[in-house]
Parts: structure tokens; C-alpha cells; sequence
């Protein structure tokens, strides 16, 4: 054993040491309305300047990932802290989609200024209003049909003249020029009427070829005439687009000219403009095809229906982002993305039925929260966005290539072969906040490796707060502040004393505070409720103290039936005389938001054997590796300090007696080891203790958790059996720090009625459970007589002897084996 | 179908289709036509003699345009051609007269076109002409017109439109002679029938003569029927056809031998101008319209 082994048997603590206590006298006001509320965190400094320096610095990847438990009022912090700084910022530009009118399933991105895409926008479809009906009725004018009766009059009447002339030039020859289903033919007439064949081949062979050579040299003069139709036709087509192109120039300059003013100065505006026109100019058929109920008048009702009609759509904007740049700023934008769906951040394409296909446009892209965040914030649930199919993969891709493009699931997939859109992706800008438990945080480091790259900056909500005067005010002022945000009752002092108290219990340490806010404001809350029912003004520390059983009597029916079949005698756990190798351990159980503390009966069972040191739980495949853990760490202590000149020759079973759920963690290794010594040197231990902590391989005992729910599971069990005096529990000194136990546990410690001992090393807690020294060894090398550790080491070289005798006796040593 | 048999006093539309004549037009004006008066509509198809005697000749061939050599032309060919355009004719008039809700019949005959459709016409019949408006065989429509026997009751010159079929009004030409009265008449229950707005083109020389017309007008139809009128002199061709033009008529009704049909050329413009069927009521014997 060490020198720190060496100590003396430790005392219990006292009451004073196993609960630390606010006192409202402490506090310094009366109610909370005295209290001024707090605007920023507490405790969250070096989340704070994460999420300053996140926020400030303008370079690629650092986006920002805020770790930290839930109900650390992480969502709250964050956006109200990012909502004061995107205020700050200047409004960022306007994106809006157009058509494409080279390329129409690749519509454009077009940037503008701030605030400028909604009333550009408007400014266009008013355009389309009045060329829906500007447009028609110029094209009706009498000077335009005139001009192109001009046009066609001329047309025919050169086509007119030549079909004339040639009809006049065969007449003249008896030929006749028929129509006949194949085209135009030419044929020798007789009275008026074609001759007949056989009349034909009756004529005398010079009349048959001077008519053959007459209808050949006309054959000749209609293909002519016919070979100049197509050219004819052509220059009349371009004649008559040249006149509408004249006459759908003047009415829309006109029209462009006042939305061109409006927009004076905006580059992209401009250079829009000039692209409509030219293509107004080219499809002026648009505005000039009959509608439905149209007939030939122009409608003047229902313009504004009218300019929705799709053929209108190609010089409609439709606006992605808008952004207010009118002076009255909102500043850059900050979107909290409930909702993480791939569509939901990278905008989607939207289909319209239409004769039984999906149809669609430029004008049904609509846009996601990376659109509506660029140039500011956009703070996302880590959890929601990697349960979405695609969504994560999404985000990831447009931060990396800094531009959103918009993909559908159905196209990731493949199953959809509908044309689609191509819209150009938009230059994104964005900082994105994920926001998620510090488990998601370390496996995406571990698991995806663009995480790093992207989420440079890590957010660290801490979950609790030092417990110094200075900040108890601090937390004081906190549950002022949420009793004001949250409509409550004014809390008076001895209240917010009592929640400083819960926040310690909260945190399982007497010398720090829980940050988690939403706890505490549920307690609060309930605190309110009770209050009420018992009608009045102020909460106070029984309202609280109501809460908080309320919330156990809610969440305890597990531990009251735990309790209960101990009571009753079904799972065996004694709490008083003693026995040998048996010592009850505690162990924490969880169930939803609710634990607590239980004991459990640890036996061990040794004889002669090869070293071996068997863990039932983990052969059975009930313990977990830091059980194992625990069960080696000991092997280890025993072989180390006990019969070291003689091979270990100890085959020893430990096993959780009734246990069938499972044991893990090592917080029962000190337990197991005391359990061990007593089976090997045949030595009760006392019952009426409980034992918690590790232990290390030189013996000493370490911390564990839950140590207030161990220690006051274990008094349940006692107090329901009626208090002796005797009873207690071991736990490592190092938990000391953490004791917040129930106002009953310590009242029954002041009046020495249950015991906590704060032990250090195994010599210690053997003592305690013994009532018989340890035993340090001497210069001779030996332990002194009747220590627990002599017993221990005379039993293990009993084992080796045997175990030697056994190998040269062969089966006569078998009797000797099996002592327990 | 139901059978061509002529019953006593009443009115047919006959439709004379030749074997390289435009089929809709004609026929989709003979079924309205035949809407409007009730009638039955009558489609003849010629398998034309001058269209065989053409193809038996040795050197026949066609030329089109578009096509970039002539095409020998023959019997055979010339035989599936008539057949071909039999059957278009027929699908049509079947189409168009159920659409229309009228009666019909249709029979092809050999022979000479004209000589054929003149002896097919029978008292109170109208003759439906797919004329072409333009091209070598436009100045014929005149003599057909001219040539129609006297008791048939009007011609119907509907060529193949230029562009879309117009919705517009449809209008009567009323010179203010005795044929007047019947062709505003007509040109009510067309309007009546395919819903259109009914337009009355007066050609007066006086505002007296003018009044007259319209006053006349509005007894035919009925006081309460509404009629836009416009006024035209008598020889001022060029504005009726710039007024013709604007309005783009889908039905015009006129007096065959009055203003302005009395001449060829004057017609021929006036028929391309209106871009959608001429009714032309005969003066002679045509009583009245029944209503």
C-alpha cells in the first residue's frame, strides 16, 4: 500500500458538508421585480466570442456550429445575438430570375440593388399591361393595315401580273393552263376545252410538235413564274416584319422608355430593357394572337389577368430576394430554417398541370432560406437538417461552390424524366449557423470530411456556471429576467434561492450552476402554476419546492416500483448485520429526463484457480466495457499488492445479483473490490453501508456521477426500513465537491441517523466496512496479524500452495480447493 | 347521310367540288348557309373530263410550286388523284354538316365541270363555288357567276381564306334596288346563326337614298335588331374595299348584278379584299327569304 493508503479510517461528514445552500438573506433583495434583467448570457463567454468572431470574420468555411445540451438557450442566444448584428449590416442585393430568351430552360440570375427587384418587377408587368393592349390596337390602326394592304397588294399584283400575262401569252397559242390536283398543267385547247387525246394524236406530226414545242417554251415560263413565288413570298414576309418591327418599336419604346427612367443608373435594368425590346420586336405575335371570347376587339377588361397569361411570362421578373433598400433598413437577413427539406433550402421548381403534362417556367422557381439568407444569417437544426433525404449534401455543396443551384430530389434519384429547368445558379454569401448536441458536433468531424472545412468555427455552449457569490447575483438576475420575458409572478428571495440550489442540484455539483436555461424555466413555470393555485402574488420557495416533487412525483413511478420490490423482499438488498463477499453497490438508472438512485447486491465467490478473476456480468453479456474495465483494474490491485513472491492462484466470480438489464460503468469497482477482500479473508462487511467509486490500480478510489442520486437512493430503501444510525454510504472523496442531497437526507445526517464517508483510498473503505484495520506491511514484508490485508495474503499463498500441490499430487490437492 | 331527293319549295346548297378545288371553304360556307335558311346542304363532285383528256396526252405534266421538276402526269395517276379527292370532299361535308346540324347528301358525276354543276341546280337552289380568289383560273369565277341558271337563287363564292378564319361581322351590301331586301334578310339570319354582329354597307349617291336603304333595312330585320351601317357612294370601290379590309367580315351578302358586282374587276378585288364567303342573290325571281 501507498502513504496514501496509509491514512486513518475516515469520519462521516458533517451536515453542513452535503448540501450547499443559498440563503435569501444572501441575496440582497426582496422580490425579483427589484432585480434588473440581464441582456446577454451568463457563463457563455467563450461561446460569445465564437460567435463574435464567426459572425465577424469574412472569409470562406468559417461558418459556425453551436454545440452545447439542450435547453442551454443556444437557439434564443444565437438568434437574438445575430439579429442585432445583421441589423447592423447593410441590406444586400436583390436576385430575381428572368427568362433566358436565347436559352429559355436556362433562366437568368440577375442582380440588382437592394430593394429594387419588387418595384422592377411591377414595373415590368405594368409593362405587359399596356403592350397587351397598346400593341393591338396600333396593329388595328388604319395606317398600319393600310401600309400593309400596301405591302400585300403589291404582292399580289406581281404575282397577279405574271400569272396574267402568261395566261394571255397561251391563250393567244390554244393552250390552256389547268389546275389540277398535282399542280399546274398546260394542255392544247379546242373550243374552250381540252383536247382530246386521240383528237390529239390524230394531228399531223408537225402541228403535234409545234404544239409540244409551244407548251414547253409556256412549261418553261411557269416554272419560272412559279420558281419566283418562294422569293416573292419571302420579301413580302420581310416587308411585313420590318413594318411591325417599325410599328412595335415605336409602341414600345414609348412603354420601356418611362420603366427605363424609373431605373435610370441601374446597369442590369438597363441592359434588360434593351433585350425585351429586341425581342418584342421579333414575337410581337404574342400580343396579337386572339384569346379565348377575344373576337376581334381588344379587350380593356381583365388586363391585369391577362398579363399572367404564360406566352406573357418570358418579360415578367420573378424575384428570388428582396431586400429592403428604401433607408428604413432592415439590414442583412436572418433566417431560421425550421423546416430543412432540400427544397426548403435550395428553393424548388414548381409544376402546373396542364392537358396532362407538368409544365413550367422561370416564374415557379421559388426560393429557399439559403436564397432568402444570402448576405446575412441562416441558423439551422443540425438534427432536422441530417434526418432531411439530400438536404446536408445540398448545403454543403452550395456553401463549397458559393452558389445555390437548385436541384430536386426527384433528379437526385433519377426518377423523373419531366423537362425541367436549369435555372443559373446565385453567388451565395452566407454564414450559416448549424445548431445541435455536441455528439452530432464530434461525430461529423470524425465521419464527414468537408465538415471541417466548412464549419470552421466551434460554438461551445457550456452547460454550467462556478457557483461564486458573483455569479449567484448573476443567476439571481437571470431568473429575473425570464420571470419578466416570461409573464410570471415575481419571485420573492428565499424562491430564487431555492432555484439557485435546484441549478446546483441540476448541475450535480454543490460548486457550479446548470445553464440550462429551459430546466430552470420550466421549474420556474411550474413554480408560477402552484403559486396561482394556492392564490398568491409572489412565487415562493415552497412553490418551488412543489415543482420540483411535482416534477418527480410525475417522472418516479419507475423508482417507486424499484423501491418497492426491494421493500417487500423480492430483490434481495440487506441493510443491516453483515455478511462475507456480499456488499451493496449503487447504481443510477435514467428513464427519460428522470434518474435515480439504486442498490444492488455485488457477491463474490473465490477458491484456488489459475489467476483468474471471472466478471458474470460480461460473460453473460451484461456488462459493459467499462465494467470490464473496472473488474480487470481490480485483478490487477489484488496481484499487484497481495502474495507477490507466489503465483496468483485465486479463481474468483463476481457477479450484480438480480440484475438482468444490463451494468456498465465502473463506478462499482471499489464496491467489487471490497467484496473480494472480504471474500478472501473471510471477513464480513457490513450491510448496512453502501459502497460508490472506482478504483485504480494502486487502490485509490475515484470520482463517479450521481453520486446525490446513489446516496439518496440507497436512503430511501433505509428510511422505509426505519432509520438505525448505523447506516451510510462510501464515496469517493473527490464527490464530495458534488453533494446537493435532498433536505431529508441531510436533516437525518444531522441528526446522525444516516452517515456519508468520504474515502480516499480501498484501506479506508475496508475499515469502515470491517470494523478491523487494513493493515500496512512492515520492514519484515508482512501485514500485521489479523489486518484484513494478512488474511487477504495468507489465503492467496493458501491457493498457490494447493495449487502447487495439486500439480505434483495430481487429483489428491482437490479437497483442499473451494474455500469461500 | 340522307338522300338527295328535292322536295317541293325547298331551299339546297348546292356545293359543285372539282377535282383540284379547295374543299373546306366551300363547305364549311354551304353548311353555314345551310344553318341559316335550314336548308339542305347538296355536295357534288366532278370527275372532270378536261382532267382525264389532260392526262392522256403524251407530254401532260404538272408543275408546283416548291417542286423542283415537273411531274408526268397519267391516267392512272390522274384516276387515284379524282379518287383520293372523292373521299376528301366526302369526309368534309359529313364533318362540317354534323357540326352545322344539317342535312346532306353527296354523289360524284363525270363530265364537264361547268356544264355538269349548271344542270344539277333546280328552282330556289344556291351554288356554291370554290372559286380561287387568285392565279390563273380567278378570272373564270366571273363567268360561272354570270352563267348560273335563273331560277337558281344565288351563288356562293368561297375561296380558300387567307390566314385565320375571321369572326368578324357580316355584312350586306344593299345598292337599294329590289334585290336589297332579300340580301339584307340573308345576311340577318347568317348573322343570327353564327353569331355575329350584322353590318349594312348602303350605297347611296344621297343622303335621301341613303336613308331609304336603311330605313328599309331596319323594317326587314326588325326594329329591335342592331345593325351598324356604313355609307358608301356608288363606283367608290376603294373605299369599300379599304372599309371590307377593316372589319374583316366573316360572311358577305350582296346583289349579284348590282353595285358593285356589276363588274368583273371591281368583284375580283372586292372578293380578295373581303377574305371570307360572297353571297350573291340573283335579282330575278328570287321573291323573298323566308323566314
Amino acid at each position: 500500500m501507498t502513504k496514501r493508503q496509509r491514512k486513518r479510517s475516515a469520519k462521516p461528514l458533517p451536515a453542513s458538508r452535503l448540501r450547499s445552500i443559498c440563503t435569501a438573506k444572501s441575496l440582497g433583495f426582496r422580490t425579483t421585480r427589484e432585480v434588473e434583467p440581464i441582456q446577454t448570457l451568463i457563463g457563455q463567454d467563450r461561446a460569445l466570442g465564437a460567435l463574435w468572431f464567426g459572425s465577424s470574420i469574412d472569409q470562406p468555411g468559417y461558418n459556425m456550429f453551436a454545440l452545447g445540451p439542450q435547453g442551454s438557450g443556444r437557439h434564443t442566444a444565437i438568434a437574438s445575438y445575430l439579429s442585432e448584428k445583421a441589423a447592423e449590416a447593410e441590406a444586400p442585393e436583390d436576385w430575381v430570375y428572368i427568362h433566358n430568351f436565347s436559352s429559355g430552360h436556362r433562366p437568368q440570375a440577375m442582380k440588382l440593388p437592394a430593394g429594387m427587384a419588387v418595384p422592377f418587377r411591377d414595373a415590368m408587368a405594368e409593362l405587359v399591361d399596356d403592350l397587351r393592349n397598346a400593341i393591338p390596337t396600333q396593329f388595328q390602326s388604319d395606317e398600319y393595315r393600310e401600309k400593309r394592304r400596301a405591302i400585300d397588294a403589291d404582292f399580289e399584283e406581281t404575282q397577279e401580273r405574271a400569272f396574267e400575262d402568261l395566261r394571255k401569252k397561251a391563250e393567244a397559242q390554244n393552250v390552256g393552263i389547268l389546275r389540277t390536283p398535282m399542280g399546274f398543267a398546260l394542255a392544247p385547247m379546242q373550243n374552250g376545252h381540252v383536247i382530246k387525246p386521240e383528237v390529239f394524236n390524230a394531228l399531223p406530226e408537225v402541228e403535234r410538235k409545234d404544239m409540244e414545242s409551244k407548251i414547253s417554251a409556256l412549261q418553261s415560263d411557269l416554272a419560272a413564274i412559279l420558281e419566283r413565288f418562294p422569293i416573292l413570298e419571302k420579301r413580302r414576309r420581310e416587308q411585313i416584319y420590318n413594318l411591325n418591327a417599325e410599328l412595335t418599336g415605336m409602341i414600345v419604346d414609348a412603354s420601356i422608355k418611362s420603366v427605363a427612367d424609373q431605373f435610370a443608373g441601374v446597369d442590369a435594368i438597363q441592359k434588360r430593357l434593351t433585350d425585351v425590346r429586341a425581342d418584342l420586336v421579333q414575337n410581337v405575335e404574342l400580343f396579337l394572337q386572339p384569346t379565348e371570347g377575344d373576337g376581334n376587339r381588344p379587350d380593356t377588361q381583365n388586363l391585369a389577368a391577362r398579363t399572367h397569361e404564360p406566352q406573357f411570362n418570358r418579360y415578367l421578373i420573378n424575384v428570388m430576394i428582396a431586400n429592403d433598400g428604401d433607408g428604413d433598413s432592415k439590414g442583412a437577413p436572418l433566417v431560421v430554417e425550421d423546416h430543412p427539406t432540400l427544397a426548403n433550402v435550395v428553393g424548388r421548381i414548381e409544376h402546373m398541370s396542364q392537358f396532362g403534362a407538368l409544365v413550367t417556367d422561370f416564374t415557379m422557381i421559388r426560393p429557399g432560406s439559403l436564397h432568402r439568407a444570402n448576405g446575412g444569417y441562416l441558423i439551422i437544426d443540425a438534427r432536422k437538417l441530417l434526418t432531411e433525404m439530400f438536404a446536408w449534401e445540398a448545403l454543403k455543396r452550395a456553401l463549397r461552390s458559393k452558389k445555390i443551384t437548385i436541384v430536386s430530389a426527384a433528379e437526385h434519384l433519377s426518377i423523373t424524366s419531366t423537362i425541367s429547368l436549369e435555372p443559373e445558379p446565385i453567388p451565395l454569401k452566407v454564414k450559416v449557423v448549424l445548431i445541435g448536441e455536441r455528439m452530432l458536433y464530434y461525430l461529423l468531424s470524425t465521419l464527414d470530411p468537408d465538415f471541417g472545412d466548412l464549419f470552421k468555427v466551434e460554438v461551445d455552449f457550456s452547460e454550467e456556471l462556478i457557483r461564486s457569490e458573483e455569479n449567484t447575483a448573476l443567476y439571481a438576475r437571470l431568473i429575473a429576467t425570464i420571470a419578466q420575458n416570461e409573464g410570471l409572478r415575481p419571485l420573492n428571495a428565499a424562491a430564487v434561492a431555492r432555484l439557485v440550489d435546484e441549478a446546483a442540484r441540476l448541475s450535480e455539483d454543490a460548486e457550479r450552476l446548470s445553464l440550462r436555461v429551459g430546466r430552470l424555466a420550466d421549474v420556474m413555470r411550474e413554480a408560477n402554476f402552484w403559486t396561482g393555485t394556492a392564490n398568491r402574488r409572489q412565487i415562493t420557495a415552497a412553490d418551488v419546492d412543489r415543482a420540483v416533487e411535482e416534477q418527480v412525483q410525475r417522472a418516479a413511478r419507475i423508482r417507486d416500483r424499484s423501491q418497492e420490490v426491494i421493500e417487500r423482499g423480492i430483490v434481495l438488498i440487506d441493510t443491516q448485520d453483515a455478511a462475507v463477499g456480499q456488499i451493496n453497490g449503487l447504481s443510477v438508472i435514467s428513464l427519460g429526463g428522470f434518474s435515480f438512485g439504486r442498490p444492488s447486491r455485488i457477491t463474490v465467490r473465490v477458491r484456488m484457480g489459475s489467476g483468474k478473476v471471472i466478471d458474470i456480468e460480461r460473460e453473460t453479456k451484461l456488462g459493459g466495457p467499462l465494467h470490464s474495465k473496472g473488474v480487470l483494474i481490480l485483478s490487477s490491485f489484488l496481484a499487484a499488492n497481495y502474495a507477490l513472491d507466489v503465483p496468483m492462484s485465486l479463481w474468483a466470480s463476481i457477479v450484480f445479483e438480480q440484475s438482468y438489464g444490463g451494468v456498465d460503468g465502473d463506478s462499482a469497482s471499489s464496491a467489487e473490490l471490497y467484496a473480494l477482500l472480504s471474500a478472501l479473508a473471510d471477513v464480513p462487511l457490513k450491510q448496512s453501508l453502501a459502497v460508490t467509486g472506482s478504483v485504480n490500480q494502486n487502490g485509490q478510489v475515484q470520482a463517479i456521477g450521481g453520486v446525490n442520486q446513489k446516496i439518496e437512493g440507497f436512503f430511501d430503501i433505509c428510511l422505509s426500513r426505519g432509520l438505525t444510525g448505523d447506516q451510510g454510504v462510501l464515496i469517493p472523496s473527490a464527490n464530495v465537491a458534488h453533494l446537493m442531497l435532498r433536505p431529508d437526507v441531510v436533516k437525518a445526517a444531522a441528526k446522525g441517523r444516516f452517515h456519508i464517508y468520504p474515502v480516499d483510498t480501498i484501506a479506508e473503505g475496508i475499515e469502515l466496512l470491517t470494523g478491523m484495520p487494513a493493515g500496512q506491511r512492515g520492514k519484515d514484508g508482512r501485514f500485521p496479524a489479523n489486518s484484513i490485508n494478512a488474511l487477504v495474503e495468507d489465503q492467496l499463498r493458501r491457493f498457490a500452495n494447493v495449487r502447487k500441490q495439486f500439480g505434483e499430487n495430481g487429483d489428491k490437492t482437490e479437497n483442499f480447493a473451494g474455500k469461500t | 347521310m340522307t338522300t338527295s331527293r328535292q322536295q317541293p319549295g325547298q331551299c339546297r346548297i348546292v356545293v359543285g367540288l372539282k377535282t383540284a378545288s379547295d374543299v373546306e371553304s366551300p363547305v364549311s360556307a354551304a353548311a353555314i348557309l345551310a344553318s341559316a335558311l335550314q336548308a339542305e346542304v347538296v355536295g357534288l363532285y366532278i370527275e372532270e373530263d378536261a382532267m382525264m383528256d389532260l392526262a392522256g396526252l403524251p407530254f401532260a405534266c404538272a408543275l408546283s410550286a416548291g417542286a423542283s421538276r415537273p411531274q408526268a402526269l397519267t391516267p392512272e395517276l390522274m384516276k387515284q388523284a379524282i379518287s383520293r379527292g372523292a373521299v376528301t370532299c366526302r369526309q368534309t361535308l359529313s364533318a362540317r354538316a354534323e357540326t352545322s346540324q344539317v342535312k346532306w347528301s353527296f354523289s360524284c358525276k363525270r363530265g364537264d365541270a361547268f356544264e355538269t354543276i349548271q344542270a344539277s341546280l333546280a328552282t330556289g337552289d344556291f351554288l356554291v363555288v370554290p372559286s380561287q380568289r387568285r392565279g390563273f383560273d380567278a378570272h373564270d369565277v366571273m363567268d360561272e357567276l354570270r352563267s348560273i341558271p335563273r331560277h337558281a337563287r344565288g351563288v356562293v363564292v368561297a375561296g380558300k381564306q387567307q390566314g385565320a378564319r375571321p369572326k368578324g361581322p357580316v355584312i350586306a351590301i344593299d345598292d337599294g334596288d329590289a334585290a336589297g331586301n332579300s340580301t339584307v334578310l340573308l345576311a340577318a339570319r347568317i348573322a343570327k346563326a353564327t353569331r355575329a354582329r350584322l353590318m349594312l354597307f348602303a350605297i347611296a349617291s344621297n343622303d335621301r337614298e341613303a336613308d331609304r336603304i336603311i330605313h328599309r333595312a331596319h323594317e326587314t330585320i326588325g326594329p329591335a335588331a342592331e345593325l351598324e351601317v356604313h355609307r358608301f357612294f356608288p363606283g367608290a370601290t376603294r373605299s369599300m374595299l379599304a372599309g371590307l379590309m377593316h372589319v374583316t367580315p366573316s360572311f358577305v351578302v350582296a346583289d349579284l348584278e348590282g353595285e358593285p358586282f356589276s363588274d368583273d374587276a371591281a368583284a375580283l378585288s372586292l372578293f380578295r379584299a373581303a377574305n371570307a364567303p360572297v353571297v350573291l342573290v340573283k335579282p330575278v325571281n328570287t321573291g323573298t327569304i323566308q323566314d
